[in-house]
Parts: structure tokens; C-alpha cells; sequence
């Protein structure tokens, strides 16, 4: 009876735990929803209808392959957490207005069958789902991934290589063809606004620099990886410009193209992602910059961000081992010792405790 | 100074623009086996790194001999696996005699000499004629890269093995899987244009 | 005879399905991350490696017992490119465009560790017999895998099978590079996993795969962090959390939680609090009432009731797994089957196979 009752009192104790870290994640997920609400807006302003058919798309993707997913893996479907909503609307952002309806649906498929759920959910996963599907779809399909239309009065945009599709020049792009906005091709404002080809989430740079300050008030850890991410991205642009006008418009174009502004608010400040300690989320931060400059400049694609970003997953462990700042290692010594303490007293009573049912038994 | 260079742009090219486990598949179960070891890491990693160093310098060093460099490439896979052999014994008897090493260590040999990841730096170098200071850098940047592998693999263990909500279809080798597909999705971002071998 | 029966049915079944080389063992895996990307190069793959296989165990078996090992891993990779070039120049008579696309991996195929672990796992510790059954079920095992991985990867990466165009809408080119690979292997483990648990409970095939030395310097952090003065091993075999233990919700569990599990040098360094912690939390005998801090117990605001069914796991699963030297060292021992009631987990078992 008591064993039952000792039971149950786990298993009611097991769920609150449960609830209260899948609150927290959604909390931060909701965030996150809040702060893609005006990328999310711009995309629907300059390319219309379709933009928001592709993220339905995508998010219902996402949301449809959590729950099939965590049927047929025999796990709890955590669609509450919002991160599924969250994943599927990320993805869609990154890719194109003029993607095929299926291009954002694979993404977002493999990001959670593939880059989530085999690792539990999204407390446990190993690397940011979104950025694992734009990486799949980036290899598998290039060609779609970096076609994007250019912005027309008309706001109507087509399906890239089809008919009424036409082509824009995104800052990635140019950058790769060593190409400067410098030469008066591109107003200045046009980039901040967002009024450039590139992907439908990503370009208007003003909301994203709006979502690093909501980030900065806050989740100020999370932000402190964006903020050393974007510092050593800015300052490799400056040392290493790939265009000839001069070292800020390298770096101006350097940190508005791509997906990296995108990255850095949304991939690399994924909660259950980041390093435990101050000195830890730094290093990530730099690291995944340091990474995604490189990259950019000796890889494959126009942009790599998100190889990056994956990389910088696969690391957290090593900048784990990091030292800690004085008052994290105060307040970790601290839990420590009531934890320890805690656990003698409690060893102590079951040793009592099965002292007395030993006596009892002799 | 242009032997330094090609030395360290084939030793780079190895190592991370086409990492060779990741990208190329080749040592694949040797690291994911020994990313499960981590006490014996750095014997392993050493051996490797000697193997496929010493071994493409000696088949790149007898491709310059006419005759061999006329044979048929079955003929030379049989060259290439006699001088990892030679380098093999001479290996073991330089662990056994001189240094008295552990039995442990000298089980790791075998593991570390003959595995795909070693035979198939002489055969990159044969199949893009590269000389003497390239193959020195294929074979370092392939050395550097099974380190690289098995680190980044480890530290995945290492998270996984504290994860307890892995669905229980996936514990163990399939999570490990996906996690190592992942890794070389992030690889493959970076392999394709390169620097100019 | 039916005992004969029985075992050759345990032996076909452990080397095929339950410790299936390249699904749980993580054996040969290269070539089938880099050269299964059609049917055919599949089929000549899986060929030549069920051949190699199978003779070299078996030559491995009748010759090579009485050699030392560090010997035989050579003779294996000379054995394997010996058997390895007829076959190769069969196929490529047979099929020269698909043994050209194979590249380097049709060599390579000599020295796979596939060849090398069954042989020194099985084939020279065994009679003929099991030998050979033993090669034939992991060498079919192998080539079914192969086969299905080169199968799905040419429908979904190339939209052809065996070179015959489908209509397949959409194609993943990706899934041709090695990541597809790994990928599909780890879906194919799962799948197979799930099988298994299903038909034969009893069964654990992850313990093929050796994690045992990073659970081991997990649970080193753990016991460190714990403060190795604590004899846990007296104190008794209950694992079940205290009832009255305060319920009152933590406010800053996700510190709390993130912060346990530090390093053990932070752990180390604090001196102050963990001469307080031994002041209260040193080594308990049965017989002392235990002086208990009264701080301690004032703090409600703390419920680490969750947090001690997690230790105890632990710390349950440590001791059934190794036995504590007095030196400090730690040696593996035979698994008991571990009772975490909270996750239902199944047990456990040792490692299995022979080391590399």
C-alpha cells in the first residue's frame, strides 16, 4: 500500500516536473513565435499569398509529423510546447517565397523526424531542428533554395523556374560574385527594410535587429550568444572583406545577407542548446561565427550559416569544460552542497529505516 | 615554400573541406567504435595518424619507380596493403620490443593499420597523382580528421548517454546514427569548391 | 538434437538480428555509407563481402587458431584482397560501369572490420560448424542491409531502381552522400530495435554497442559531485524516495538541475561549502541519530525529492554495474538487471564481444 502510494507520489511529482519544463519550453517558444511575428508580416508584404501558404504549409508539416511521429516512435507528443509550430515556421522563413509548396514541407519534415524527435523533444534534442531541414533541403535541392524572386509592385510571386517567375540577386549572391550594394545597384535602406531578394524571413534586417534587443531584455543568455556570434562575424568581414568597396559595406552585407542575422536570434540561442556558462556561451557564439565566415568563404554554397550552426551543436559538450565566472561558481557550489546535503540526510533515513526493518525481520 | 603550401592546403582539403569521415565514409565504423573508447583515444588516433602519414609517403615514394607506377590499380592495391603490412610489423615489433606496450595498446594496432580510413589515402594520392608533399598532407589532414571525427562523436555520446528521453527504439546504435548524419550534413556544407590541389 | 538445433537457431539469430553487424555493432559501416547508392552497386557489395566473409572465417577457423592475433589481423587483410581480386575482375566483366562507379570501395572491401571482428570474436574460438553458420547469417545480414539501404537510397536519391526510371515527383540527391547513409542506417536500427523488443523481450541489442566507458566517466562526475566520503554501497538496496519529503514546488529548478550536473573541478574547488556539506553529509553510520543541520531542514523552499529519485537511479545502476575498489578504481562487473521503476526500463546486460 505504501509502495503504491510512494508510487503514485513519483508519478505525480514525475508529471508536475513535466509540466513545468514543458511550460518553460514554451514559454521560450512563444518567444520565439512573438519575435517572427514582423519577419513573418514583411514576407506576406513583399511576396503576398504565397509566402503565407508556405508557412501553413509548413508549419501544419511540422505540426502533423510531431504527432505521427511520436505515435509510431511510442513517445509523448509534445505539440503544446509550441516547438513544432515554432520549427515549421522557422523553416518556411528561411527558404523562399518562390519555393515548391513541398520544399518548406521537407525541411520541416526532416527537421522533426530526422533532428528532433530521435532524440526525445525539444529538451532533448542534440541540434536545432529548423536548421538541420534548411541544411537537407540546401543540399539536396540548391538550385531552389538559392533562386529567389525578385520584389515586384505587383506582390504576386511565382514558383521558381515556372511561368511569371522572375529572378532576383539576393546580398549572398553578390557577395559570392564578390559584388558590392556599395556601387548605388542597392540603396542602403532597401536592405535595412528588407526590400531585396534573399529569404522571404531573413532580410528585413530591422526586425531583426529588433528581435536581438527583445532578446537582449529578455533572455539575456541567449542573447549573449547572438551578440559574440554577430561581434566576430562583424569583425572577420572587416579583416577579410570579400567585396573591393570598403571594409563596412563588407561587413554590412556580410551580417544582412544570408540567413545569418536569422541565425543568430533564432538557431544559435536555442535553450536547451546553449553552454552552461558565461565564458562557454561566448566561445559558442564566436566559434559558430568564426565557423559560418569560413564557410561562407571556402564552401560550397552562396550562404552556409547553417552548417555553422550545426557544427556549433555538435560542440556544446567541449565548451562545456569551460571555467565558470566567480559568481556562477559560487551559486554552483552552493546547490551543490544543499543537494549533497540533502541527499546524506536522506541516505541517513534509509539506512535507519532499514535498520529497523532488519531488526524487525530478526 | 610552394611544397609548405601544397602540403597544407592537401592536409587542409583532407581534414575539412572533404573531411574523409564524414564526407567520404571512409574509417566510419573505426570512429564510431572508438568514440565509444575514450580511454584509448589518443593511442588509436596516433596509430592512425602514423599509418596513413607513413604509409602514403612509401606508396608515393615507389609510384616514382617506373614499373610499379605501370601497374593496373589491382596490382597497386596489393603494393599499398604490402607497405601498410611492412609498416605494420615494423610497428609491432617496435611496440613489443621497445616500449614494452600493453596488450591493449598492441589490439589497437591492428584496428588502426588496417581499416578503410588507411587504405584509402594511398589510393586518394594514386588517383590524383599527387607528389611527395601532397601526400604527406592527405595523410596528416586524414589522421587529424579521425581525431576531429571521434571527438565530435564522443561528445555526442557523451550527451546521449545522459539523455533519458531517447525513445527506446532509438537507444543506443540508431540515435548514435542520427547523430553522426547529422554531423556530416554539417560536414557536407563545407565540401565542394575548395582550395586549388 | 534438438539442443544442437536450438543453439544453431541462438547463433543464426545473435549474429543476423540480435548483434546484426552493421545495425547494432556499428561494423562496416563504409562501405555501406559510401558505395550502397543503387541496386547494383549494392548487389556487388553485398556479393563480395558475404564471399570474403565467409571464406576467410572459415579458413580462419581451420588454420588460424594457433596463431597470435596481432598475425592473423594481418593475414585477414592480405586473405581479404586476395579473395577480394578475382571477384572484383568478375564484376567487372559482368558490370563494368557499376564496378567503375564503385571506385577505391571494391578494394577497400579487404579490409573491412566486419572480416576482422567476426574472425576474432567467432571463427577461431568456435568449431567449424558454428563457424560457418555464423558467417553465413552475419554475411547475409550484412547483404540484407546493404540491399535495402542501396535500394531505398537509389528510389529516393536518383528515382531509379536497378537504373529504371520511376515517377517519382521529388528527388533527394542528398541522401547519396554518406549522411544519407548514417541516416537511413539509424531509421533501419530503429525499426529492427523496435522488432526485436517486440519478439524477443528478453533480448537488449544495444548492449552490442559498448557505451560503457562513457556511462562509466558520467557516473565519475557523479560520484564526484557526490562527494566520495558518502558510502553508498552499505546503506541498502531501496531506491524509493522519501514520502515525507517537503512537496513544495523549487523556483529556480532549471538551475538547479543544469548546475548539478557541473564539472567536478567547480565541485572541487568549493572547500567552504563542502567541509559544511561533510559537516553535515559525511560518511553516516546506521547506528548515529545523525546530527542534521537544522538549516537544511528550514530550507523548504528546496524539493530535491525528484532530483534524489534521479541520483538514487544512478547511483542503483552504478553499483549493480561496477564494484567499488578501495583504491578508488573502478572495475566492471556483471550487470544485474537494473529496476528503474520510474521509466520502466528494460535491463541492461555487459558488454558483449570481444574487444577491437
Amino acid at each position: 500500500m505504501e509502495q503504491s502510494k510512494t508510487s503514485a507520489g513519483i508519478s505525480a511529482e514525475s508529471a508536475a516536473k513535466a509540466r513545468s519544463e514543458i511550460s518553460t519550453t514554451r514559454r521560450y517558444f512563444a518567444d520565439m513565435l512573438i519575435l517572427m511575428a514582423v519577419p513573418a508580416v514583411m514576407a506576406w508584404y513583399y511576396y503576398g499569398g504565397r509566402a503565407v501558404r508556405l508557412m501553413v504549409f509548413s508549419v501544419l508539416t511540422a505540426v502533423f509529423c510531431e504527432v505521427a511521429g511520436s505515435f509510431i516512435f511510442k513517445i509523448r507528443s509534445s505539440v503544446s510546447d509550441l516547438s513544432a509550430v515554432a520549427t515549421g515556421l522557422m523553416t518556411a522563413l528561411c527558404l523562399p517565397a518562390s519555393a515548391p509548396y513541398y520544399l518548406p514541407c521537407i525541411a520541416s519534415a526532416f527537421a522533426v523526424i530526422a533532428a528532433k524527435l530521435p532524440f526525445g523533444n525539444a529538451r532533448s534534442h542534440m541540434f536545432t531542428p529548423a536548421a538541420a531541414g534548411i541544411a537537407f533541403v540546401t543540399i539536396c535541392m540548391p538550385d531552389k533554395v538559392f533562386s529567389y524572386p525578385a520584389i515586384l509592385s505587383s506582390g504576386t510571386t511565382a514558383v521558381s523556374g515556372g511561368q511569371g517567375f522572375f529572378p532576383g540577386t539576393s546580398i549572398s549572391y553578390m557577395l559570392s560574385q564578390k559584388n558590392s550594394v556599395g556601387t548605388g545597384l542597392l540603396n542602403y535602406v532597401d536592405v535595412l527594410v528588407g526590400s531585396v531578394s534573399g529569404p522571404m524571413g531573413t532580410t528585413c534586417a530591422v526586425a531583426l535587429f529588433g528581435a536581438l534587443i527583445f532578446l537582449a531584455v529578455r533572455r539575456p543568455k541567449n542573447f549573449t550568444v547572438s551578440a559574440s556570434f554577430l561581434a566576430v562575424c562583424f569583425v572577420y568581414a572587416l579583416l577579410f572583406p570579400r567585396v573591393l568597396t570598403g571594409r563596412f559595406v563588407s561587413a554590412f552585407m556580410e551580417i544582412c545577407g544570408g540567413t545569418l542575422l536569422f541565425s543568430s536570434v533564432f538557431f544559435l540561442t536555442d535553450d536547451k542548446l546553449l553552454p552552461k556558462s558565461f565564458y562557454a556561451r561566448i566561445c559558442y557564439g564566436a566559434a559558430a561565427g568564426l565557423m559560418c565566415m569560413i564557410m561562407r568563404s571556402v564552401g560550397k554554397f552562396e550562404d552556409s550559416t547553417v552548417f555553422a550552426v550545426l557544427l556549433a551543436n555538435g560542440l556544446v559538450t567541449a565548451f562545456d569544460k569551460l571555467p565558470l565566472t566567480k559568481r556562477e561558481r559560487r551559486l554552483v557550489s552552493a546547490e551543490n552542497a544543499k543537494v549533497r546535503a540533502a541527499l546524506a540526510d536522506k541516505l541517513e533515513e534509509k539506512a535507519l529505516e532499514n535498520e529497523k526493518g532488519g531488526a524487525e525481520n530478526a | 615554400m610552394s611544397a609548405i603550401a601544397n602540403l597544407f592546403s592537401a592536409a587542409m582539403y583532407a581534414f575539412v573541406l572533404q573531411n574523409l569521415i564524414f564526407t567520404g565514409g571512409y574509417g566510419a565504423s573505426e570512429a564510431v567504435r572508438m568514440s565509444a573508447k575514450p580511454k584509448q583515444l589518443f593511442p588509436l588516433t596516433a596509430f592512425i595518424t602514423f599509418f596513413s602519414t607513413f604509409g602514403s609517403i612509401f606508396c608515393v615514394l615507389l609510384e616514382q619507380i617506373p614499373f610499379i607506377s605501370s601497374l593496373s590499380e589491382i596490382q597497386h592495391s596489393l603494393i599499398f596493403l604490402l607497405v601498410i603490412c611492412v609498416l605494420y610489423v615494423f610497428m609491432l615489433v617496435l611496440l613489443k620490443a621497445v616500449f614494452k606496450a600493453k596488450k591493449r595498446t598492441v589490439r589497437r594496432l591492428g584496428v588502426a593499420a588496417f581499416n578503410t580510413l588507411v587504405l584509402a589515402v594511398p589510393f586518394i594520392n594514386y588517383r590524383a597523382t599527387f607528389g611527395i608533399a601532397e601526400a604527406i598532407g592527405v595523410g596528416i589532414g586524414s589522421g587529424l580528421a579521425f581525431i576531429v571525427a571521434v571527438l565530435m562523436i564522443n561528445f555526442g555520446l557523451r550527451r546521449l548517454v545522459e539523455n533519458k528521453n531517447i525513445p527506446e527504439c532509438f537507444k543506443g546504435t540508431p540515435a548514435v546514427f542520427i547523430y553522426v548524419s547529422i554531423l556530416a550534413l554539417a560536414f557536407s556544407g563545407v565540401s565542394g569548391k575548395g582550395l586549388s590541389l | 538434437m534438438p539442443d544442437k538445433k536450438k543453439k544453431s537457431v541462438s547463433v543464426i539469430r545473435n549474429s543476423a538480428i540480435i548483434k546484426n553487424p552493421v545495425l547494432f555493432e556499428a561494423i562496416g559501416i563504409a562501405p555501406v555509407v559510401a558505395m550502397a547508392v543503387s541496386l547494383k552497386s549494392a548487389i556487388i557489395l553485398s556479393f563480395v563481402s558475404f564471399v570474403e566473409l565467409l571464406l576467410i572465417e572459415c579458413l580462419a577457423c581451420l588454420l588460424m587458431k594457433k596463431l597470435k592475433g596481432s598475425v592473423r589481423k594481418m593475414i585477414y587483410a592480405i586473405l581479404g584482397l586476395l579473395i577480394n581480386i578475382p571477384l572484383f575482375l568478375l564484376f567487372k566483366y559482368l558490370a563494368p560501369n557499376e564496378t567503375a562507379s564503385a571506385g577505391i570501395f571494391l578494394p577497400l572491401l579487404a579490409v573491412n572490420s566486419l572480416i576482422a571482428l567476426h574472425c576474432e570474436r567467432f571463427a577461431v574460438k568456435h568449431n567449424f560448424k558454428a563457424t560457418a553458420l555464423d558467417a553465413i547469417s552475419a554475411g547475409f545480414s550484412y547483404a540484407a542491409v546493404i540491399l535495402i539501404v542501396g535500394v531505398i537510397r537509389e528510389i529516393l536519391g536518383s528515382g531509379t531502381v536497378y537504373s529504371v526510371k520511376l515517377n517519382i515527383p521529388v528527388k533527394l540527391p542528398g541522401l547519396l552522400m554518406p549522411f544519407g547513409g548514417f541516416l537511413l542506417l539509424g531509421f533501419m536500427a530503429a525499426a529492427l530495435k523496435a522488432i526485436i523488443n517486440r519478439k524477443f523481450p528478453e533480448t537488449h541489442p544495444e548492449a552490442s554497442f559498448d557505451l560503457s566507458e562513457v556511462k562509466q566517466s558520467h557516473v565519475i562526475k557523479l560520484r564526484e559531485f557526490l562527494d566520495t566520503d558518502l558510502d553508498f554501497f552499505d546503506v541498502g538496496e531501496e531506491t524509493q524516495p522519501d514520502e515525507k519529503a517537503p512537496s513544495k514546488p523549487r523556483t529556480d529548478k532549471k538551475n538547479k538541475t543544469s548546475k548539478r550536473k557541473s564539472t567536478a573541478k567547480s565541485s572541487k574547488k568549493t572547500s567552504a561549502s563542502s567541509s559544511e556539506a561533510k559537516n553535515g553529509g559525511g560518511k553516516r553510520n546506521a547506528d548515529k541519530n545523525g546530527s542534521v543541520n537544522t538549516e537544511r531542514q528550514k530550507d523548504k523552499n528546496f524539493d530535491y525529492t525528484s532530483e534524489f529519485d534521479e541520483i538514487l537511479t544512478e547511483l542503483e545502476k552504478y553499483k549493480q554495474y561496477t564494484s567499488f575498489d578501495g583504491d578508488g578504481s573502478v572495475s566492471a562487473d556483471g550487470a544485474d538487471k537494473s529496476n528503474d521503476k520510474e521509466s520502466g526500463k528494460k535491463a541492461e546486460e555487459p558488454k558483449g564481444g570481444e574487444d577491437e
